[in-house]
């Protein structure tokens, strides 16, 4: 039985099934005690006060704004291969995830731009990145709604995350480039390795796995919602066939 | 042999429509599929034309080209019938301009923009691009349509040379058409009355 | 292949106003910017390589979803299917013909008018170098962007979002290069990469914009 076989839709709905509410349950737990530790149970940093505890909310929330388009990336190139119909659909439903997620990386990376620098936003080259990459997820999920066929949305989305990933690394770096143009030597990056206390660590590895944890949840959520949207969608066709 | 078909199974939106179809073109010879309205037969023409794909059967093609005219006439508005005639010729690197124009006798309205053409000197225009493609196969969606009388004969001609060429053809219409020697197809032989459903989601088939 | 460039030209010229549109679009923004943000001199001298090259972005955005949308409303689309031209070439040959139209012509026309804004003989130079290894990239990321949104409804507004951000990695090296230049800085290493990028999109986009075209025929 390989996992090929999950790409059935209905094994992938019974699958789905059964694993949700272990996952839900192990998301719920990590993140609770990574944020209440993180938050309540670490010391204040001399430098920065309480507020360098948004970390604990920053670094995953990036994480997984990353992960999530890897995840559309893979998903994306097993539907072009393989077509089936469920990998199209976990890219699709992985979307608005990371466009969250990565909204979440970009504001508490605001908040903490405003303690470190006494301003919202500058255009440190991480956080014009992640800019970037909004646009990107917003670029994405528009065509996803704007093409009527599914299998064709399917298709064309799956090549825009194919090509927009190589502009997606392309601009990092060119942002990276552009930044130490402008700014040369000024280092106003969010460099989270210098700064932290050590006793920061476990806490911020365990808030890191929780939303790992819920990354896979919510994606298996949407898929599940998606793959039922499909099935309305089909048999609402059916009908149509019988009636007339 | 032009092309060959073997069981070959046509689908719409995840339901097939049209199965077990088989079929033969040799040299020289002129298939008259026929049937109704919405029996398919656009959607046959368009998967031997690779434009659509198949998941059952399979088509043999033993010629390299093959050239597709469906309901739309493939020219621009703006320009005229000599400059899309020749945009044709350059992309089929063809050499078949002049005979192409004097058989289909557009001498005429060479110089005339499509915009200003009736619908039936469009079709004429729209048919010259088959004798320009130097295809040995013709798949051919109601060609017949908006033609009168005497464009009618002098695309019986162009069809006569093709067959000549040893050129085949197969040609939709409503009803098996008069032609010497074709050979008709009637569709609704190949008509799936309770599509075979194969949609993913319900049957649950993978990939 | 020829044959398309021709006469998608030739269509250009005939029914969209070949160049001139861009080209006034261009003049358009340049005018419009210094207006929206005041006339001293000196503040426009830094940012004018940033006003010319959004300006020469815009203006290639025109006469994109034209690209493959007639074509595939006559049918052409689907006889270049079967035509024995490679449907890389034909996305090719479009793209070159888009960019012959509009990149060129503001890469002929941007130098002059950084010129009347005050650049030096090198840094204009640069300017033109700049665009014109640059905008080749505009014109096949649009054709990408063309062939995607094929038969969309309101896929005309749909493709500027869908492209833009690849704008960027051109935009900040090729601005940086007229920047660096500017400032008698070093700007060999901008330009190569710029033209780096370049080489890489129009080597990659007609593979691109084939499959998706043979996906939007379905």
């Amino acid at each position: 039985m390989s996992i090929w076989n999950y790409a059935n839709p209905t094994l992938f709905m019974s699958l789905s099934k059964r694993i949700l509410p272990t996952t839900t349950v192990i998301t719920l737990v990590l993140i609770i005690t990574g944020t209440c530790w993180g938050f309540f149970l670490t010391p204040n940093d001399y430098q920065q006060g309480s507020s360098v505890k948004i970390i604990f909310l920053h670094v995953p929330a990036a994480l997984i704004a990353i992960n999530s388009w890897f995840v559309m990336l893979i998903s994306s190139l097993i539907w072009l291969i393989r077509r089936h119909h469920i990998s199209a659909l976990v890219a699709k439903a992985a979307a608005p995830i990371g466009l969250t997620m990565t909204l979440v990386a970009i504001i508490t990376g605001m908040i903490w731009g405003q303690q470190m620098w006494g301003t919202y936003w500058a255009w440190d080259p991480r956080l014009t990145s992640f800019l970037i990459l909004l646009l990107f997820y917003i670029g994405y999920q528009t065509l996803w709604r704007a093409v009527e066929n599914p299998d064709v949305a399917a298709d064309l989305t799956s090549i825009l995350c194919l090509v927009g990933t190589i502009f997606a690394i392309l601009s990092r770096y060119a942002v990276n480039f552009w930044s130490q143009g402008l700014h040369q030597g000024a280092s106003l990056s969010l460099d989270k390795e210098e700064h932290i206390h050590d006793s920061f660590s476990n806490p911020l590895y365990i808030c890191m796995i929780g939303f790992v944890f819920l990354f896979i949840t919510l994606l298996l959520v949407r898929t599940r919602t998606e793959v039922l949207k499909r099935q309305i969608d089909s048999i609402e066709r059916r009908k149509g066939y019988f009636n007339a | 042999m032009l092309l060959s078909v073997k069981n070959l199974t046509c689908s719409r939106n995840n339901r097939s429509i049209l199965g077990n179809i088989s079929l033969t073109l040799n040299k020289a010879q002129i298939i008259s599929l026929y049937g109704p309205n919405g029996s398919g037969k656009t959607t046959l023409l368009k998967t031997l034309a690779n434009i659509l794909s198949y998941s059952e059967g399979i088509i043999t093609k033993k010629t390299k080209e093959i050239c597709f005219l469906g309901h739309t006439n493939c020219l621009k508005t703006n320009l005229t019938v000599k400059e899309n005639l020749s945009f044709w010729n350059g992309i089929y690197a063809g050499d078949t301009l002049e005979k192409a124009i004097s058989s289909l006798k557009l001498q005429d309205i060479i110089n005339i923009p499509i915009a200003q053409l009736s619908a039936g000197q469009k079709r004429k225009v729209a048919l010259a691009r088959l004798v320009i493609s130097k295809s040995e196969v013709w798949l051919l969606d109601e060609p017949y349509s908006a033609l009168d009388k005497e464009n009618l004969l002098l695309f019986n001609q162009a069809i006569v040379g093709h067959l000549k060429t040893n050129g085949g053809i197969i040609m939709s219409s409503h009803t098996p058409i008069e032609f010497e020697g074709a050979k008709p197809l009637n569709i609704l032989e190949f008509k799936i009355a309770n599509g075979l459903q194969n949609d993913p989601f319900i049957e649950g088939s993978c990939s | 292949m020829i044959s398309i460039l021709k006469r998608d030209i030739l269509l250009s010229i005939r029914s969209g106003s070949g160049f001139t549109l861009s080209l006034s679009f261009f003049f358009l923004i340049i005018i419009l910017i210094p207006l929206a943000i005041g006339p001293e001199n000196t503040k426009l001298q830094s940012i004018t390589p940033g006003i010319l090259w959004i300006s020469a972005l815009l203006s290639c955005l025109l006469s994109l979803d034209r690209m493959f949308q007639s074509d595939f409303e006559d049918g052409t689309l689907e006889a270049f299917l079967l035509a024995p031209v490679p449907l890389e070439g034909i996305v090719f040959a479009k793209a070159i013909a888009h960019w012959l139209t509009t990149g060129l012509a503001i890469t002929l026309v941007a130098p002059i008018i950084g010129f009347l804004y005050g650049f030096d003989q090198s840094t204009s130079l640069w300017m033109f170098l700049a665009l014109l290894v640059g905008t080749p990239s505009l014109s096949f990321i649009g054709a990408f962007g063309a062939s995607i949104t094929i038969g969309l409804k309101r896929g005309s507004l749909l493709l500027p979002v869908l492209i833009m951000p690849f704008f960027i990695p051109t935009l900040i090296f090729g601005s940086q290069t007229v920047w660096q230049a500017s400032t008698g800085l070093q700007m060999i290493n901008s330009f190569l990469f710029t033209a780096g990028v370049s080489a890489f999109v129009i080597s990659l986009m007609p593979f691109a914009a084939a499959l998706a075209i043979n996906s939007a025929l379905k």
